[in-house]
């Protein structure tokens, strides 16, 4: 059984027909890092604010469940569903804006042992320097004892890992942990989100639009594009073997031969009303039946895609076997 | 002779006890038609470099030359102006929101150039930034950040500069939006021989358009290279370990080396001796307390470093892991 | 990175022109209150002098007269018709709130926009200078200076601006001192442009928004402070056809129970310094 299991995740603009996320599917094993990567628009931001229950006001979920190690957490028919401490959380991007300005970091920390996990101030004050230790950071009494704006991004980062850790989560959600952060301190922060994964077998979704990192830290990774799962595999499969038109696209795209002839997702828009699939419009290979929305199809045991190409290809390629 | 002829530049912020040396001795040069890409992490003066070639800022001491001339004795003369244009790296924040696009690229044409033909040359340089003269009664919240961007770079290029300081210009662009930002800057330099300063922290994107990198850390250059030697045969302990830090978007190439620890340090509290010295696996007695300084290894190839100039026949067998 | 939300705003297709009106009372429903109001008062400003008679014609005889089908508002002790001089009085007023909040806000945004961009000694003054105005209320500060200027309509405009217009040198110059940090700053320069050229070209109108919103707060204030003036007897004086001074006027009559001549001018008064203020604040409230 998966650890997280979302299924047909949809999200809207209130008053509007236009879906942000449609239908939307994710499964993460636990011990698991899964990317999920999308470009601006893609609506990876918004899945996990979905996931969270911190949808903005104006926008509301239109249907879909998940579930955390089988117990249901969000429930579009369901209002009153809610997450247990400890299931889920997130390390977000800017984490100067995630820590609060006028307070210790080490009381930020400790405040969620008091509040969320019940500890008594002496335990507390014991295992927050024992986190932030545990995140790398030197000195840990003496930051404890520091403000936000006195350290370093890659040091803010750590400190909002060392809380997120400290609620024990079953998943945690990692919005572009290194935005904005030196490629040197970004490998130290990967190696210590990998080696957290390890040590307490939590499951990861690493949202993030370079590939690179994808490469570097996930065993599978889904593809978004305007609200839309296009394809999810483990990540070499994903990056040898690339099911969908809008995958390979992304990839050609980090060569430097500009071979690729689709225009670039910010030049073509991205257009949230198409009834079919969304990749459509700018898709070479678009044919009559894209105009309808595309289901999941099955590439191999974990590698799904959703376009009807491929279907169409694995028929020519049937129909060509039974020929021979 | 080299169009843009940097030596010795020395930037120096505030005074006295709170003195922040942000730039420590940079020379470089930067001929017609060539890209130097000028990379390192942040707080490495890479910024600064860059605002003082292009007169945006007055160096402390050292000389900034284009063409044979001071910029800095000339900073106000329209023809100088001219010569030197520079791409910045929000472009969400460069343009004034305020203009329209026809008078933001013509803004430079009528107060450096002038002339009766203005309206022609805005239409022809928004061309050569492929976008159409519809785009000329935009404003910049109508485009998109990769339209920014191009009218960013068609406000550059109006005056047909010799010299153009790209500092991040796709820092904050989509991976395949960024591919063509890469792509026209490359085509403008073949068509006209512009040379640029090319900014970035962003290996990837350097490795494409760069002939030559020059690498920086707090404030020096410490290695200098043209681009294929620099990646195939880093030399200097930092290059080594910024460029095994950097994720390659291939999941075989999987490396779990952290190749530094620790962050760099503030440069308002060096260390005597070389600034490398406190992450360098490479330190020993004499980085304590002597400078080391730019030397030739090979033809181009320069590097700061003591480890590597004493130990010539090292050179070439270096792992891409950052360790000799 | 753009949130997904402002991709989807940015794709949707343009919506009709009512759609766009009840979004617009959704989102500004107190503004809207205000600017109906407005719009009466500035229909009545245009065009209410086509139909009333002269404010100062006299009638001895009518004098006191209660409100009726003949004097709506009734009439004054030299039995003026309360109406007519209210109707003629909201152009006065109406355009004394307006130019008012214009002089200060202009003169206003000019002085903070250098003070905020260059900095520097001119700065340091111009700060110290609005430290002193504004330790006095406005009020106070427009009395001493009509007093020493002299009553007259201009001298009051002039009083009443002045003592507004350090409101706006802050509001600009902390905008301009954000502004002039932009990257469009540095690239205006590239661009050829000198200092002065960027401080009114570039960073000014960048620098305004703040200083548009204060201005309707500021010309509400501003009809208060005159009408307030003319109620003391200081600026416009009598027999001028204005809220202030038939207030003024009328009080004497009220305690003899002729109410009419005092409230209906004061009633007028304070539902156009509330439209202003009921403008001012949902649009504050939106740009926060």
């Amino acid at each position: 059984m998966s650890l997280l299991d979302v299924r047909g995740l949809s999200v809207g603009i209130a008053g509007k027909e236009e879906l942000l996320l449609r239908d939307v599917t994710l499964s993460l094993q636990p011990g698991e890092i899964q990317g999920v990567v999308g470009e601006s628009g893609s609506g990876k931001t918004m899945a996990s604010l979905a996931l969270l229950g911190l949808l903005p006001p104006s926008v509301e979920l239109r249907g879909g469940t998940a579930a955390i190690g089988g117990r249901t957490v969000l429930d579009a028919s369901r209002r009153g569903v809610t997450r247990q401490v400890g299931d889920l959380t997130m390390v977000f991007q800017n984490p100067r804006g995630a820590l609060n300005p006028t307070m210790k970091v080490g009381h930020q920390v400790r405040r969620v042992l008091t509040k969320v996990r019940g500890k008594s101030k002496g335990e507390a004050t014991t295992e927050t320097v024992a986190l932030l230790r545990r995140v790398g950071i030197p000195g840990a009494e003496r930051v404890a004892g520091s403000y936000p704006h006195q350290l370093s991004g890659g040091m803010c980062q750590r400190v909002v890992i060392a809380m997120a850790l400290a609620y024990r989560p079953r998943v945690l959600i990692a919005d572009e942990p290194t935005t904005g952060l030196d490629v040197t301190v970004q490998a130290q922060i990967f190696d210590l989100l990998r080696e957290l994964v390890e040590e307490t077998n939590c499951g990861v979704l690493f949202i993030t639009h370079d590939l690179g990192a994808v490469a570097e830290m996930c065993d599978r990774v889904s593809v978004l594009y305007a609200g839309q799962l296009m394809e999810t595999g483990t990540t070499i499969e994903t990056f040898e073997q690339p099911r969908h038109p809008y995958t390979r696209f992304l990839l050609e795209s980090l060569s430097p031969q500009e071979s690729s002839r689709l225009t670039s997702t910010e030049e073509a828009g991205v257009d949230f009303s198409l009834p079919g699939c969304r990749f459509a419009h700018r898709c070479a290979h678009a044919f009559e039946r894209c105009s309808d929305f595309p289901q999941l199809f099955q590439a191999g045991p974990q590698h799904l895609y959703s376009c009807f190409l491929g279907e169409e290809e694995d028929d020519v390629a049937a129909q060509r076997s039974q020929l021979a | 002779m080299s169009l843009l002829s940097v030596r010795n530049l020395h930037k120096t912020y505030g005074s006295g006890a709170r003195a922040l040396p942000a730039v420590r001795g940079v020379s470089l040069d930067v001929a017609a038609g060539e890209t130097l890409a000028l990379v390192g992490e942040s707080g490495c003066g890479k910024s600064s470099t860059a605002r003082i070639v292009v007169g945006l800022a007055q160096p402390t001491s050292g000389s900034v030359s284009l063409a044979g001339e001071d910029l800095h004795a000339r900073v106000h003369d329209r023809e100088v102006r001219r010569r030197a244009q520079m791409v910045f790296q929000h472009p969400d924040q460069s343009l004034n929101p305020h203009f329209t696009v026809a008078r933001t690229v013509a803004e430079p044409a009528r107060l450096l150039v002038g002339g009766r033909d203005i309206e022609d040359r805005v239409v022809e340089a928004l061309r050569t930034v492929g976008l159409g003269p519809e785009y000329r009664a935009r404003r910049p919240r109508e485009l998109s950040g990769g339209q920014q961007q191009r009218v960013a770079i068609a406000r550059a290029l109006i005056c047909d500069p010799e010299l153009v300081v790209l500092d991040e210009p796709t820092a904050s662009l989509d991976q395949s939006v960024r591919s063509r930002v890469v792509a026209l800057l490359e085509r403008v330099q073949q068509e006209r021989q512009v040379g640029y300063l090319f900014i970035s922290h962003d290996l990837t994107t350097v490795r494409r358009i760069a002939h030559r990198v020059a690498v920086m850390y707090l404030g020096r250059i410490v290695e200098v290279a043209p681009t294929e030697e620099l990646f195939e045969n880093p030399q200097h302990p930092y290059t080594r370990a910024l460029l095994a830090a950097a994720p390659v978007p291939d999941p075989r190439r999987r490396k779990r080396v952290v190749p530094l620890r620790g962050e760099t340090p503030s440069a308002s509290d060096l260390p005597t001796g070389c600034s490398f010295q406190s992450r360098c696996p490479l330190v020993h007695d004499r980085c304590r307390t002597t400078q080391p300084q730019l030397e030739p290894l090979a033809p181009d190839h320069a590097a700061e470093c003591f480890a590597v100039a004493s130990r010539p026949e090292h050179l070439g067998v270096v792992g891409s892991d950052g360790r000799p | 990175m753009s949130s997904p939300v402002v991709a989807a705003a940015s794709v949707s297709r343009p919506r009709g022109r009512n759609a766009q009106v009840l979004s617009l009372l959704r989102r500004y429903p107190m503004a809207s209150i205000g600017v109906v109001i407005m719009s009466v008062y500035a229909l009545t400003a245009i065009f209410g002098p086509l139909f009333v008679g002269d404010p100062l014609s006299t009638s001895p005889s009518d004098a006191l007269a209660p409100p009726s089908s003949e004097h709506y508002f009734g009439t004054d002790r030299f039995g003026r018709d309360v109406f007519t001089r209210a109707v003629i009085a909201a152009r006065l007023d109406v355009v004394v709130g307006i130019v008012i909040a214009l002089i200060a806000a202009i003169a206003g945004s000019l002085i903070g926009v250098v003070a905020g961009y260059f900095g520097g000694a001119f700065d340091e003054v111009v700060m110290r200078v609005t430290d002193v105005v504004l330790a006095f209320p406005g009020f106070v500060l427009a009395l001493i200076l009509v007093a020493a200027l002299g009553d007259s309509i201009p001298n009051v405009v002039i009083a009443v601006a002045i003592a507004y217009t350090p409101y706006f040198i802050r509001l600009v110059r902390a905008r301009a001192l954000a502004e002039r940090e932009r990257e469009y700053v540095d690239a205006a320069t590239l661009a050829g442009n000198g200092r002065w050229q960027i401080a009114f070209r570039h960073v000014l109108p960048n620098s305004l928004t703040p200083a548009y919103t204060q201005a309707a707060l500021v010309a509400g204030w501003a009809v208060l402070d005159v009408a307030g003036l003319a109620f003391l007897g200081i600026g416009i004086q009598p027999p001028t056809a204005e809220w202030g001074v038939m207030v003024a006027e009328g009080a004497n009559d009220v305690m003899t129970g002729a109410w009419w001549t005092a409230l209906f001018p004061g009633a007028l008064i304070v539902a156009l310094a509330l439209a202003f203020q009921l403008i001012g604040d949902d649009l504050q409230g939106e740009k926060r």
